[in-house]
């Protein structure tokens, strides 16, 4: 942040010893003012150069956005993308290639680390060598970490700005917007989130026969716990509602309506609400004691030991190597099934929210300016490419006229989900998420710190939850000691 | 250490070869290892976080070791916590693994009881040294897993010995255990062979004598190997504790869950300490620059201690004469 | 035993001779037990790699299933290699080729710079006299035990500023400077090293390099053979440094470790059998390369108590 306010306030001198502008004394109150200091907040708007600005309308930050444009260089040799996820960057090279024949052996990925955590510390030291990266694919959780000067470049210096993207999913692009308001990063898909069930146990216990009965039975958190309750009295502790606190709190953790952190102090909000639910729950067996991603999470299903997953649109993905193709036992790499495959039903499930995605970026080494330009368009602006995209990988894209368009022709089916269609109910939340304003570079931290205080009391380690509270704050206390701790 | 020249004779012309000799060491250690030391104690006196780029004097150190405001106060437990858990998990490694070590070296080494197969043995207890404790870890982790999936879970419940799963892992009693029959499984064998290759160097012949004069085992062992075996001895005890305070994979990886706050708390090391700050999303340069510098020190201390305490009888006792010094060194080398 | 010393000789020798039969069979059986342990969790390893997904987590109806291998091997190298029915994560993270290739140049070139190296280095300290001896050996005990974790970043931003990331050297030439292999030199040469001989070697006019190649050298010989393997089995098994410094994520040039923790860590690789597979692949060849050097090592270690 030093140094980035730093480097702001010498664009901010710069631009008024060069111009000559009266009222450049904002420039200072970037550094210096409190405002500033709590800067760390997405809802403070300071573009770019005109920081004497406090607030500004949609035009103004247009214009913020256009003067942040970076002249890029187009002279390079391939379009060099850094990833950790090689698999999807296949496909859409694939794709991206046969639609523009001009560009076939032009597109190339390099893998950093294998898993998004890894990829946050490698991409730091291999943009520091000498390696090329045109394009950088940023996970939501640390991507603000990227939005800087100091890696990215605004989208508008390939000449896309914030209006191509009215029919993105709004909370996509609130989470590519920068601390200054400044859009660096776009998107090819949504990650909404949904309640995956199996439909045996769920007639068994609930009696419920299609997806829209589900929803009735667990629409909110209240009809959620109704519901927990009968399943672990009918089943008799065997069968928990749900697989694990991890996957609950990505859900619950979206009923949030004030930021992580706000004016630079950590901000509680529902929080507690969760650490009550979560015992409650744990103790009453209405959740297992699996862990995500772990080797027994997907065993869970398998035997019944849990009647559903809250997961997200990558995680329903008809391949054989999704989470739920998992869950479903698919065997020798889809070579056999277990006798579980096809048996789950989605449905929205007691609150809206997403999971996960990933951006793209444009990086400061950017010298392919314009095969970047059609690559970001074919894959976050373009509505028929998309489409394609989606028909064709299983991904749910970041459009919503491509999406309606799909769940209109009601052409999709998803095999491991008995042939439901899962964007037909994936759209519905995408709609209803909301992250305006609540998104700050602490999240991360403090979503998998809270999730570890809230199991560890929940299972037993630590005695209260007063305990479980403090371990949490001192946790974030000692990661980030730059914060309010009055 | 030991000078076998009488100190005048021809001594000085030779010292330019003791310099050509350790040359390539210090070049090499120099470059690749000095100035990124220099580096870390430089950044232990800057800030964290987003005020990377401050100096702030000796303030890392005055909150990791005496705390105040809330920040420093848990920076200040965490530290001191992860000081503690490094103590006991060494301890409770090193001693099982030194007794284990020691009680087969010199079993293996003793040439009245042969025990059969003593080769296979020994390239046996070794065989868990050779691999990567990433693999170790993901092991015992699947075979210690919380849930019922656990297998060791799995054969508890199937066996009816109980009616929940143990939460292994997470378990602080249980998973420090673990951990410390992790690392002793994986180095007791590596410490036998320091010892044995220690036992081997002593000369064959006190061990005839003392046969031939009626001693017993056990004063063999106290009287003439192990004596002896102090300097390959004080070795393992420095390597071991150096380990130890650095002890960084399998406390690092055994827990369940991804991401750093997965880390079990009980099995927070220093060096885990100094590692996690390290790769912080917003990285506290300055907090893990501290810490490593503390251990440093510690380390130092400690080290200096354990030598001065193991060589000062000797030493001390050997500085007096040359004379004395150079029989001495022709004892242990058994000519 | 000492009540024995007293009686008549030929008692003394009967009983003498029971009682350390007694004793050899009770330390075989603790040994045998030991090495049990020893064994099992690689035995396990084995066993995993042998079964599908399904059969590793799911329940066992008899405990003892989990000891005995399955059925499924074939399917589980099939996945890491075949180009065909493989899967393209795992082909994507896992070479064997490649991994043993990379893992063991660097092993090899590492390890025997590190064992020449700290040998000489032992060799100068002990057998010469100069001013700055002392300072140097007390320097290379503190210096020893300075945390790699802390180091290794000032490191990684030195090797980033003069461009050796991307290359095997900085994962090799520091190997020259091992601090802990110096102090076993150091250590294994004040208990053994007859100083004697150095001085022999100089009348009959030999030079000081030769002396160390041809008289240091076989006489540190079960010092270096222990160390050895130490460094050998460190480097192969180091996956902290190479992670950090082979930055282009290039399959070509990664090593073994680094390719069975992205194995390991990748989440979409659900496949727990291959997983192991991938992690007894990169380990086998490496027992079995142990168990045939094995031999010399432990024939080392004896030679050490013949020339000493």
């Amino acid at each position: 942040m030093k140094n980035l306010k730093k480097k702001l306030a010498l664009l901010a001198a710069l631009a008024c010893a060069g111009t000559m502008l009266a009222g450049c004394g904002g420039g200072d109150d970037t550094t210096g003012g409190d405002t500033a200091e709590g800067g760390d907040n997405a809802a403070v708007d300071n573009g770019g150069d005109s920081a004497e600005t406090t607030t500004m309308n949609e035009e103004e930050q247009a214009a913020a956005n256009e003067a942040a444009a970076v002249e890029l260089a187009d002279d390079g040799d391939k379009l060099t993308i850094l990833c950790w996820t090689g698999d999807d960057l296949n496909g859409m090279i694939d794709m991206f290639c046969s639609e523009n024949p001009d560009y076939a052996g032009k597109v190339e990925w390099v893998q950093q680390g294998t898993a998004g955590g890894e990829a946050r510390e490698q991409y730091k030291q291999y943009l520091s060598g000498d390696g090329d990266a045109d394009l950088l694919v940023l996970e939501a959780d640390w991507i603000l970490e990227y939005l800087t000067d100091e890696y990215t470049v605004p989208l508008s210096s390939l000449g896309i700005d914030k209006s191509a993207y009215n029919d993105a999913y709004p909370y996509t692009v609130a989470i590519g917007t920068d601390e200054q308001g400044i859009l660096r990063g776009a998107t090819w898909q949504a990650a909404p989130g949904g309640f995956v069930y199996r439909t045996d146990l769920a007639e068994q216990y609930l009696g419920v026969k299609t997806p829209e009965e589900m929803q009735d039975k667990i629409g909110d958190w209240s009809k959620f716990e109704e519901a927990a309750k009968t399943v672990a009295e009918a089943s008799e502790g065997k069968t928990a509602m749900t697989a694990t606190l991890g996957g609950l709190w990505q859900v619950y953790q979206a009923n949030r309506t004030q930021p992580w952190v706000k004016d630079n102090k950590l901000v509680l909000d529902n929080a507690e609400g969760f650490i009550d639910l979560a015992k409650s729950y744990y103790d009453n067996k209405y959740v297992t004691d699996g862990t995500q991603w772990n080797d027994g999470w997907y065993a869970l299903g398998q035997d019944g030991s849990a009647l559903g997953y809250f997961l997200s649109t990558w995680g329903v993905k008809d391949t054989t190597a999704s989470v739920l193709a998992n869950v479903e036992g698919c065997k020798d790499n889809g070579a056999s099934w277990a006798d579980n495959h096809g048996l789950y039903n989605i449905c929205i499930g007691p609150q809206n929210y997403f999971w996960g995605g990933s951006w793209l970026a444009v990086s400061t080494k950017c010298d392919n300016k314009t095969i970047a330009t059609d690559f970001v368009n074919f894959f976050t602006t373009n509505k028929d490419t998309m489409q394609k995209y989606a028909e064709t990988s299983g991904d749910f894209v970041n459009n919503k006229a491509a999406m309606d368009a799909i769940v209109a022709a009601g052409t999709n089916s998803n095999s491991l989900l008995g042939g439901q269609d899962q964007f037909a109910v994936l759209a519905e939340a995408a709609n209803g998420i909301n992250m305006d304003g609540l998104i700050t570079k602490y999240d991360s931290a403090v979503k998998s710190s809270f999730n570890t205080a809230v199991t560890d009391y929940a299972t037993g380690v630590t005695a209260s939850k007063d305990d479980a509270l403090n371990a949490f704050q001192d946790d974030i206390a000692s990661k980030y000691p730059e914060l309010n701790w009055d | 250490m030991q000078s076998l020249k009488p100190q005048g004779r021809k001594s000085i012309s030779y010292a330019k070869y003791g310099y050509f000799f350790i040359l390539p060491f210090f070049i090499v250690y120099v470059f690749f290892m000095i100035y990124p030391l220099i580096n870390t104690f430089r950044l232990s006196l800057y800030g964290n976080g987003g005020s990377a780029d401050t100096m702030v004097g000796f303030q890392n150190f005055k909150w990791i070791l005496f705390g105040g405001s809330r920040p420093a106060k848990a920076i200040h437990e965490e530290f001191i916590r992860s000081l503690g858990n490094t103590v006991i998990l060494w301890v409770g490694n090193f001693v099982p693994q030194i007794i284990l070590s020691l009680l087969l070296a010199v079993w293996f080494t003793d040439s009245k009881v042969k025990i059969k197969g003593t080769g296979a043995f020994k390239v046996i207890m070794y065989m868990p040294n050779i691999i990567t404790a990433t693999s170790v870890c993901g092991l015992f982790l699947i075979l210690f897993g919380n849930t019922k999936y656990g297998a060791v879970n799995a054969m508890l419940l199937d066996m009816g010995t109980i009616t929940e799963p143990v939460r292994f892992v997470d378990n602080v009693t249980s998973s420090r255990i673990i951990v410390m029959f992790i690392q002793t499984w994986m180095w007791f064998g590596n410490t036998m062979i320091l010892l044995m290759s220690g036992i081997m160097g002593i000369d064959l012949s006190l061990f005839e004598a003392a046969s031939i004069d009626g001693a017993s085992s056990g004063q063999v062992f106290f009287k003439i190997t192990l004596p002896l075996l102090k300097p390959i001895f004080l070795y393992v005890l420095i390597t071991s504790m150096i380990g130890g305070l650095q002890m960084y994979d399998v406390p690092y990886l055994f827990h369940e869950g991804a991401g750093q706050d997965a880390i079990r708390k009980q099995l927070e090391t220093v060096a885990v300490f100094v590692y996690k700050h390290f790769h912080l999303t917003s990285p506290n340069y300055g907090y893990s620059a501290a810490a490593s510098v503390i251990l440093f020190f510690i380390t130092g201390i400690l080290g200096l201690l354990v030598y001065r305490f193991n060589t000062s009888s000797d030493d001390r006792a050997a500085a007096k004469s040359n004379r004395k010094k150079s029989k001495n060194s022709k004892l242990l080398g058994g000519f | 035993m000492d009540k024995y010393a007293n009686r008549p000789a030929g008692e003394y020798n009967a009983n003498y001779t029971r009682n350390l039969k007694i004793q050899g069979a009770l330390k075989l059986v603790v040994c045998i037990f030991i090495a049990i342990v020893c064994l099992l969790p690689i035995w396990l390893l084995i066993v995993n790699a042998t079964k599908a997904t399904q059969d590793i987590i799911g329940n066992a109806s008899n405990p003892l299933a989990r000891l005995i291998p399955g059925t499924n091997m074939i399917n589980n190298i099939k996945t890491l290699t075949s180009s065909k029915n493989g899967n393209p994560e795992f082909l994507r993270a896992f070479n064997v080729f490649y991994g043993f290739r990379n893992s063991l140049f660097i092993s090899i070139c590492a390890c025997a710079l590190s064992v020449f190296f700290s040998g000489l280095t032992a060799y100068g300290l002990t057998v010469y006299d100069f001013k700055l001896k002392n300072f140097s050996t007390t320097f290379i005990l503190l210096v020893m035990m300075i945390p790699m974790q802390v180091v290794s970043t000032g490191f990684l931003q030195f090797m980033v500023q003069i461009k050796l990331y991307d290359n095997y050297i900085p994962l090799i030439i520091p190997a020259i400077a091992a601090p802990q292999v110096v102090f076993f030199m150091l250590q294994y040469m004040r208990s053994v090293f007859p100083l004697d001989i150095v001085e022999a070697a100089r009348i009959d006019g030999c030079g000081e390099f030769r002396t160390f190649m041809q008289i240091g050298l076989p006489i540190l010989k079960p010092a270096f053979a222990v160390q050895a393997i130490f460094a050998f089995v460190a480097n192969w098994n180091n996956y902290y440094t190479p992670s950090m410094l082979l930055l282009s994520g290039d399959l070509k040039q990664k090593t073994m470790p680094m390719m069975v923790a992205a194995v390991l860590n990748n989440d979409k690789i659900n496949d727990i059998g291959a997983k192991y597979m991938a992690v007894a692949i990169s380990i086998i060849p490496v027992v079995v390369i142990y168990l045939f050097l094995s031999k010399y090592i432990i024939g080392g270690v004896t030679l050490g108590s013949v020339k000493g």
